[in-house]
């Protein structure tokens, strides 16, 4: 073995270290690398989930927010509901008011009818001073018979025609006409109020005593209960406009109304 | 004799120096070919002791070697078998076969030196 070649293998050994060497620190670095990447990673993750938390948190917060105003709404709700419960009861009042409710009571039934037997024995022995008419029901005797008991009155009708605010009674030849509805004899009349007072108001009304004294066939039964029904017609209303009202003042009346409740 | 060793400080040294790195996905490659260079340095030790060594035969087997087990664990990766893991094995059982030979021959060269001593000293 030469010399030369000796030197020439040295060479070629020191030279495969030397790479050698350079790859083993190049992998040490890439692994340390990779270490280090991966540590950031994993610190990119826990901030990731860090923020995902407070995002968490936040929702949490948006919903216990919700959650409020959902419940004000509802108690809002509820105490709107109370409002138009509060509203019904006026409406109920109102309508009741205006008669166009079937009302139901103590109260008064009186009958009335034409002195028949009063006047067929007129008839007979005076034909000559015989006035029919004397014998009959008027629509005035109805009328202001059912207007002096007005004050102790809440509903009242005539032959189960409805007695309202605006109703007429009116003569027609030789029936009377209520609400434009024809009714003939006996006239049944009933009343609802106190029963007492009404029988005292008919006692002490000049128009009973005129009537009795006439000769009518008029009776009169206290009642513990009956039942009057609702006034079936319609009102008009062509000439008057209601003046405008502001809604405060409405809700005053119905805060005034419900108050009084 | 000792400059492959001076080598070898020097060339961990650069590698210090230059704090190079490859990418992540190459790094089991390139320590596949670190295993390959380190069993054909080995290889070239024990040829210089047994009054084998040959230069073209040591460059040869370190490019080649490191080349091949580098594309073989590539090729693993490609085709979704981890062959670096037989590139790993066959390299750590060369590893450990070369250094065991190393040490016979250290070992026997030691007791060859011992026996000439004593033979001197006899004669």
């Amino acid at each position: 073995m030469g010399k030369i070649k000796t030197q020439r293998n040295i060479l070629f050994l020191t030279g495969t270290s030397l790479i050698l060497g350079i790859m083993i620190m190049l992998s040490i670095h890439t692994n340390l690398a990779a270490e280090v990447t991966t540590e950031n990673n994993t610190q990119e993750l826990v901030g990731y989930i860090e923020d995902l938390e407070a995002e968490i948190t936040d929702l949490e917060t948006q919903i216990a927010t919700t959650r409020d105003q959902i419940e004000l709404l509802e108690s809002s709700q509820a105490e709107e509901q109370t409002h138009i419960s509060s509203m019904n009861d006026t409406l109920n009042q109102l309508n009741m008011n205006a008669h166009l409710t079937t009302l139901e009571g103590p109260g008064i039934i009186i009958t009335l009818d034409d002195n028949t037997v009063g006047a067929e024995f007129a008839q007979k022995n005076n034909p000559t001073t015989y006035v029919a008419s004397n014998y009959i029901v008027h629509d005035k005797d109805l009328l202001y018979l059912i207007r002096s008991l007005a004050s102790a009155t809440e509903a009242c009708s005539v032959n189960d025609v409805r007695i309202t605010d605006s109703s007429s009674i009116r003569c027609a030849g030789t029936i009377i006409l209520i609400n434009s509805t024809r009714l003939a004899p006996p006239y049944e009349i009933k009343i609802i109020g106190d029963p007492d007072e009404l029988e005292a108001a008919l006692l002490k009304s000049g128009t009973y005593l005129s009537l009795v004294y006439r000769g009518m066939p008029i009776q009169y039964a206290k009642q513990d209960s009956l039942t009057i029904s609702a006034y079936t017609g319609a009102y008009s209303t062509n000439y008057g406009t209601i003046e405008t009202v502001l809604p405060g003042d409405i809700d005053e009346e119905t805060n005034n109304d419900s108050s009084q409740e | 004799m000792w400059l492959p060793l001076l080598g070898l400080i020097v060339g961990l040294l650069l590698g210090s120096i230059f704090t190079l790195s490859i990418p992540i996905a190459y790094a089991n490659y390139l320590a596949v070919a670190v295993l390959a260079g380190l069993d054909s340095l080995l290889g070239g030790w024990r040829a210089i002791l047994e009054r084998d060594f040959d230069g073209s035969v040591l460059v040869s087997g370190f490019f080649v070697n490191t080349i091949i087990a580098a594309a073989l664990a590539a090729l693993g990766d490609m085709i979704g078998v981890d062959l670096y893991l037989a590139a790993v094995v066959a390299f750590g059982i060369r590893i450990f076969h070369n250094i065991g030979s190393i040490r016979h021959l250290i070992i026997k060269k030691m007791r060859a030196k011992k026996a000439q001593k004593e033979k001197k000293l006899n004669a």
